[in-house]
């Protein structure tokens, strides 16, 4: 597997050096031409987010050498002596930058797992890549086998169903109540920041308003204006309540803002349709009595985070299945690469011994007089079978190389003893599968694993 | 051949009823459409059974507990199978289908006989018989709908519920506002039937016997759970009263009618206590 991936992300880098490399590969068509111009990389396609920048290259040489050529490459780009970039650098070769790029595209690296953006963008950063000609085969194979394993990810495992956030906790409790959020009506209880993330979260979600009330009208104002809502007074509050769907409460009163007196007032008046409060400050703003209340649901900070940590846990079971789908897909993709390796070596060895046979038969009919039919079949026969017999062992034991071990050392060997021409054998069969029951990976993406099933 | 049909209906039925229990308690991402088909599948088999004997009689059977209590069945199923599909409550065609089997199973145990004796007979009662059922059958799918409220509604007070994974079946209810529309939709869509069944049962009751009304456990429960709705209907009409309570009433008044129902029936008496009826 010639293949590199080096890079540095949110993990490994502040933002300030990735901003250095983002800045350089802001014009993604020039940065590939760099790379291209390196020695021995052949092809490179540069994966840029805002998290990440992971520069990925294949080439006729070992990843090694490849990684040699490339991080020169990058400490140019950066500006940067080497001893003050290598920290933020991480570097994968052959497999296990393969094994990188499916985790990355599978969201399994980024900084909210599961986030959906990652692979939009990987395919976006191979399309302009493709685009410019700066991908062949290896990558756009490996790239489109690490689009069907996210996609596997992503439909086989739990993992993208929700992202861990305060604000989408909220959200997902106010759908378990309201149906959908069109049209709600959501109300702040103090300027929190929290709080106004939430409420853009919300709107998101369609919610039609948002009021925002504090107890100093200067600061409810500001928010209000952050958020697009409408801010009003404190004294407002029992009739604010009355309209409001869902309450996100932040204050820093030191007692209840929402009292059990208060809101049995507002219930009534609200004709008992539900309510939803989500109170995130210590101490709490609402009393936890007025969940008694009829149609009213009130989420303290301990709740919200139980119901995070729950659904954390259960993140971390979906993220494992996910890293044991991509292993999984890993290893069938690369035992399928390395039967690809043999195909061309049993296509040019048998071409040539076909050759060789082919051409003595010629000169051998041509010495048979009057041109007896038979006789010239039987010969044609012979040889024929004499090809395959010498063969067959050589091939099997090629297949099973292929299949199973490391067949690099065979195939040099045989290349080198015959004298094969790879390049031409590989130019008359591009990328083909090697039996019938393989995929070709540079299809659209296939789900199965090519070759799995061998 | 009509009852071979029923007794296939049921079986179908009984078949649903476990894949959905089975379903909301480990559901599988195809799980409610399977349940959904299954029960729509049974509710043909149910239909050319009713077919069946409608050609058996001569004329369109009801009025017997065998033919009362399968069409009764038969309506509830078709209104679970409306609300799953098209109300968004998955939930309501499991329980449904346990309502349903237990009815047809009734149904199928109690023999059919040919007639009602001649002193029972009047247009009346299959009128009386016919709307009641619908208003019973419309009101016994609230209650399953009220079940399901009265579930999430738990869940989202005990705030031990972990956000929504991904299927169906208890682990995603639909949302409270779902489950209060369809529950509230459904006593309105009972209650104008149960009037008119009422009324054409107190016609009835004055032609064969000459009297209007009759103190019985039925007529009792029945008309206490029309008052009941009524005042339901009215109040959220008036002061907007929904919620929990109004969940458990009717889900209350949906047991009580049914117990009464099967309760007098199953006792032999007839679902009035006049004889001949069962």
């Amino acid at each position: 597997m010639r293949l590199a991936a080096i890079g540095l992300s949110h993990r490994t880098a502040s933002i300030e050096v990735r901003e250095r490399f983002a800045h350089q590969t802001a014009d993604l068509c020039a940065a590939l031409d760099q790379l291209k111009a390196l020695e021995l990389v052949e092809e490179a396609c540069i994966v840029s987010t805002c998290n990440r920048v992971e520069f990925y290259v294949a080439g006729h040489a070992e990843p090694t050498a490849l990684v040699r050529a490339l991080r020169g490459h990058l400490l140019g780009l950066a500006g940067l002596p080497p001893e003050e970039l290598d920290p933020h650098l991480y570097v994968h070769e052959g497999e296990q930058g393969l094994r990188h790029l499916f985790r990355v595209a599978s969201s399994l690296d980024s900084m909210v797992l599961g986030e959906p953006q990652i692979l939009g963008q990987v395919k976006e950063a191979f399309r302009v890549a493709s685009e410019h000609g700066a991908v062949r085969a290896d990558l756009t194979r490996a790239f489109q086998k690490a689009f069907s394993v996210a996609k596997r990810v992503r439909t086989e495992t739990g993992i993208a169903e929700n992202a861990v956030s305060m604000s989408f906790a909220a959200v997902e409790l106010g759908r378990e109540i309201f149906n959908s959020l069109d049209g709600k009506e959501v109300l702040l209880v103090g300027a929190g920041k929290m709080a106004g993330l939430a409420a853009k979260h919300l709107m998101s979600y369609g919610v039609s308003q948002v009021r925002v009330t504090s107890r100093t009208l200067a600061s409810a104002e500001k928010l209000a204006n952050e958020v697009g809502g409408i801010p009003s007074a404190i004294t407002d509050l029992p009739m604010l309540l009355q309209n409001a769907d869902i309450v996100i409460s932040s204050t820093a009163a030191p007692g209840y803002v929402v009292t059990k007196e208060l809101m049995s007032k507002v219930v009534r008046a609200r004709r008992y349709r539900p309510i939803l409060f989500v109170d995130i400050a210590v101490p709490r703003d609402v009393d936890p009595r007025v969940a008694d209340l009829d149609n009213c649901f009130v989420y303290d900070v301990d709740d919200m985070e139980k119901v995070l940590e729950l659904n954390r846990e259960a993140r971390a079971r979906e993220a494992q299945a996910a890293e044991q789908l991509v292993v999984d897909e890993l290893s069938a993709y690369l035992r399928w690469l390395k039967s690809q390796q043999v195909v061309p070596v049993i296509k040019a060895l048998r071409e040539q011994a076909m050759r060789v046979a082919g051409a003595e038969v010629e000169r051998t009919l041509a010495n048979v007089k009057d041109g007896d039919k038979k006789t010239s079949q039987s010969i044609k026969a012979m040889a024929n079978a004499i090809v395959n017999k010498m063969l067959h062992p050589v091939l099997t034991r090629l297949k099973e190389e292929g299949a199973q071990g490391d067949p690099q050392i065979m195939v040099d060997v045989l290349v080198q003893l015959f004298a094969l021409d790879l390049e031409a054998a590989a130019e008359e069969a591009p990328a083909k599968p090697a039996e019938g029951k393989t995929e070709d990976p540079g299809n659209v993406v296939p789900l199965r694993a090519p070759g799995a099933g061998e | 051949m009509a009852l071979l049909l029923l007794e296939v209906a049921a079986v179908f039925y009984a078949v649903v009823a476990i894949l959905g229990l089975l379903q909301l308690k480990w559901p599988r991402s195809s799980g409610d459409r399977m349940v959904l088909v299954g029960l729509a599948l049974a509710v043909v088999a149910h239909a050319l059974a009713i077919g069946g004997r409608t050609v058996e009689l001569g004329n369109f059977p009801l009025v017997n507990l065998h033919d009362g209590l399968s069409l009764f069945g038969f309506i509830a199923a078709m209104i679970a199978i409306g609300i799953a599909w098209r109300s968004g409550v998955p939930q309501a065609a499991a329980f449904a289908a346990v309502l349903v089997t237990l009815m047809v199973a009734i149904s199928v145990w109690a023999e059919p006989f040919q007639g009602v004796p001649v002193h029972l007979r009047s247009p009346w009662l299959p009128v009386h018989i016919a709307f009641a059922f619908l208003g019973e059958a419309a009101f016994a799918v609230a209650g399953i709908v009220a079940i399901v409220y009265l579930i999430q509604e738990r869940r989202l007070k005990q705030k031990k519920k972990r956000l929504p994974k991904v299927g169906t079946g208890l682990n995603k209810l639909p949302a409270l506002e779902i489950l209060d529309n369809v529950g509230v939709r459904l006593v309105q869509l009972g209650f104008p039937f149960m009037a008119i069944g009422l009324g054409a049962g107190a016609v009835y009751s004055k032609e064969v016997t000459g009297a209007y009304w009759h103190w019985g456990l039925l007529n009792t429960v029945s008309v206490l759970v029309w008052v009941l709705f009524a005042l339901q209907l009215h109040f959220r009409i008036t002061i907007g009263w929904r919620g929990r309570k109004a969940a458990v009433l009717t889900l209350v008044g949906v047991v009580a009618t049914l117990v009464a129902l099967l309760g007098m029936t199953l006792a032999g008496v007839g679902p009035h206590g006049v004889g001949g009826m069962s």
